[in-house]
């Protein structure tokens, strides 16, 4: 069976041809040694049935007058027949009355088996038939005939009937041979052809390859030709829309540059008059105090810091659109440094009780400037969630998990509802009102656009008033010391 | 029912045929009696007058009757020639002019001569078992060779009286030529 299953089209083809004519000649050897064994066996018991009925008539009357030597010479007759190896006349009470045996050695072999009343009997003993004939005076039973033939031309005839169906059964693996050589040229060469052209196809992804069409126009050429007509198609279709990717793209980025050329310069423009704005709304605050109404100053109060939330998220919209173009320069960098610097800012800027953590000497493969903003984005969301706190606590750290080494901000805040956690990172998208936590909601998604670009992934786990936690991870960053981290460039 | 009783009689009487080597008289006559009846089957009668106006099949001891019931028992309800069988026993040959097989017992002697003379000439199948009865132009006589009961016959004298043997009796019978092999006992 495993052979069966290993073997080519064509092997399978040339076995299952030689099966078959095996099979049918085995049958046709069979059924036709069947029909000659019967018909033989007919003929020779028909043939001994007309010698017994004449021997039986001829020794009548030599049964009648009890003349044993006129029934021998009856029986001798028999000399004539090859076959016969003997034959016996037996009295109407079953006693031997005369014998002929072509040897000596088959004297003994007949007796008499006919029941009372039965004309002629025949059986088969290996070898040999035996024929039984009564013989009948007037409608009498006065005895019975014997005769013995042996069976050897039908031994014979089997014998040659099988050589000469071996013969025949060789001829037909011959041309069995010859026809599933025949069925190569025919089928099974272009049926190779064929899978090795879709071969080349699915390996190369080489749509320009074609099968060759057999000349002959059968199912197989047509076959061939649907298959390379699909490659056409195929190839066609492959063209176009490669076209239109190529074209796709490049509008998309065309318009994107647009885009981030547009932000960059509304940013960087809106940055001098609004300096400029800030600048006298200051100076008429501290200088001219004296003429005003307490009304007007607190006016002056609000534009100075309306201005400064507008300069604020200028930066955070430049943070931004740096964060997608500036070109990336992968070095190591110690982000348990960078962190500690942060929060140490941010204490100096507001005196809080609060607790930090942070791990020693997490260094991971990054973008110094942007992985700062990324860090600074992620503590000061920390610090500001945390405000409410009585006792802030904020963490910095790594830890392994699999394969990934994935660093962490952690804190004991206003926490959010998980259920929103996908907003997060879009921007200006803020799960807390201005009056209870200020901001812009432009901090996350510069976060990701920065880990994005240095292949990493960021997400966030909190619950409502408990905290939450941001986790990144960095390619090639491992959370260990310095010295198991390798530079890449 | 018959029937079987007669096959029976004639296996019987085959056995009895075949056990000739323990001869006594009496298994003697019987095969002889089987024989008489088994002629009947073979001898065939030129049409004639005589023939023609036989309405049985008549089977005649002629004189002495050695031959006992045996030949009555075997032909009881038996035909021959398409007549039923008849077993009759006479005196002399002179009334045995109507048989078709005409016995004729060693026990007549001196007497076969005339016996013969009574029937010569007439479709009666003549047969005996006395010493040159061929000889005295008798057709068929009783020889017995190595203990078993053989015949021989005057086909001359069969001839003459117009009767036909078939060549299956003349097959088995010791001699045709009215002559009785030499060292036969009668
Ligand atoms: N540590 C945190 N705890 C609870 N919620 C947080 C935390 N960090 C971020 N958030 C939620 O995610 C939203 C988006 O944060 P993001 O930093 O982008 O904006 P922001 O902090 O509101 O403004 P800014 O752009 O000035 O940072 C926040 O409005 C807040 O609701
Ligand atoms: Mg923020």
């Amino acid at each position: 069976m495993k052979l069966w299953f290993a073997q080519s089209i064509a092997g399978r083809l040339r076995v299952l041809v030689l099966f078959v004519s095996g099979t049918a000649l085995l049958l046709a050897y069979i059924s036709f040694l069947a029909f000659d064994f019967y018909s033989l066996r007919h003929n020779l018991i028909d043939s001994l049935e007309t010698q017994a009925t004449i021997i039986g008539f001829n020794s009548e009357s030599a049964l009648l007058f009890d003349d044993q030597q006129t029934a021998e010479t009856t029986l001798s007759a028999l000399r004539g027949a090859p076959s016969i190896l003997a034959a016996e006349i037996f009295r109407a009470d079953g006693r031997a009355f005369a014998l002929y045996a072509r040897q000596d050695s088959a004297k003994q072999s007949i007796v008499p088996k006919l029941a009372v009343g039965q004309t002629s009997a025949s059986w088969i003993q290996d070898r040999s038939v035996l024929l039984g004939h009564a013989i009948k005076s007037d409608g009498k039973f006065i005895g019975s005939v014997y005769i013995l033939a042996e069976t050897r031309d039908i031994a014979n005839r089997t014998r040659q009937f099988g050589l000469l169906s071996a013969a025949i059964l060789l001829l037909c693996f011959a041309i069995a041979l010859l026809a599933t050589s025949t069925m190569r040229g025919l089928i099974i060469r272009p049926l190779e052809n064929l899978a090795e052209t879709a071969h080349v196809v699915s390996r190369q992804k080489d749509y320009s390859v074609r099968a060759k069409v057999p000349r002959r126009r059968d199912e197989l050429a047509f076959l061939v030709q649907s298959f390379n007509e699909m490659l056409d198609e195929i190839e066609k279709g492959r063209a176009v829309l490669e076209q239109k990717v190529a074209e796709r793209t490049a509008e998309l980025s065309a318009a994107n540059r647009e885009i981030e050329a547009f932000s960059y310069t509304v940013a960087h423009d809106l940055r001098g008059p609004l300096q400029q704005v800030a600048n006298i709304g200051f100076l008429l605050q501290s200088n001219a105090v004296n003429g005003k109404t307490p009304e007007a100053s607190a006016l002056l109060g609000k534009l100075v810091s309306a201005t400064s939330r507008m300069s604020s998220l200028i930066d955070d919209l430049l943070n931004l659109s740096r964060a997608g173009t500036a070109p990336l320069k992968h070095v190591q960098v110690d982000l348990s440094a960078i962190a500690r610097t942060i929060l140490e800012n941010l204490v100096l800027g507001d005196k809080r009780h609060i607790e930090t953590v942070i791990a020693d000497s997490r260094v991971a493969i990054a973008d110094e400037g942007l992985i700062t903003v990324v860090l600074e984005n992620l503590l000061r969301n920390a610090w500001k969630y945390s405000s409410r706190k009585d006792l802030a606590h904020i963490e910095f750290g790594c830890r392994d998990m699999g394969d990934e080494s994935v660093y962490f901000v952690k804190d004991n805040g206003a926490g959010f509802d998980n259920a929103y956690v996908d907003r997060l990172f879009s921007p200006f998208q803020r799960l807390h009102s201005q009056a209870d936590f200020p901001g812009t909601g432009v901090g996350l998604a510069t976060v990701q656009r920065i880990i994005a670009r240095h292949g990493g992934r960021v997400w966030a786990t909190g619950s409502v008033d408990r905290g939450a936690e941001f986790c990144f991870t960095l390619p090639q960053s491992k959370c260990g010391r310095e010295t198991d981290s390798e530079l890449s460039d | 029912m018959p029937r079987t009783v007669r096959s029976v009689a004639i296996i019987a009487l085959c056995a009895i045929a075949a056990a000739v080597s323990a001869q006594n008289r009496v298994s003697e006559y019987a095969v002889k009696a089987a024989y008489l009846f088994n002629f009947g089957r073979f001898v065939r009668f030129a049409p004639s007058d005589a023939v023609n106006n036989r309405r049985t099949f008549d089977i005649c001891i002629v004189g002495e009757d050695p031959l006992g019931l045996a030949l009555d028992d075997l032909t009881a309800n038996e035909r021959l020639d398409g007549k039923p069988v008849r077993v009759a026993r006479m005196k002399t040959a002179g009334e045995a002019r109507t048989c078709a097989i005409a016995y004729i017992s060693s026990a007549e002697g001196a007497h076969v001569r005339t016996d013969l003379d009574a029937l010569r000439g007439l479709p009666v199948l003549t047969v005996s078992d006395s010493a040159n009865f061929l000889q005295h132009g008798g057709m068929i006589q009783f020889v017995i060779i190595g203990n078993h009961v053989r015949f021989a016959v005057n086909l001359d004298a069969v001839r003459s009286a117009q009767i036909n043997l078939s060549s299956e009796l003349l097959k088995v019978a010791v001699s045709v030529n009215g002559e009785t092999p030499a060292g036969v006992r009668p």
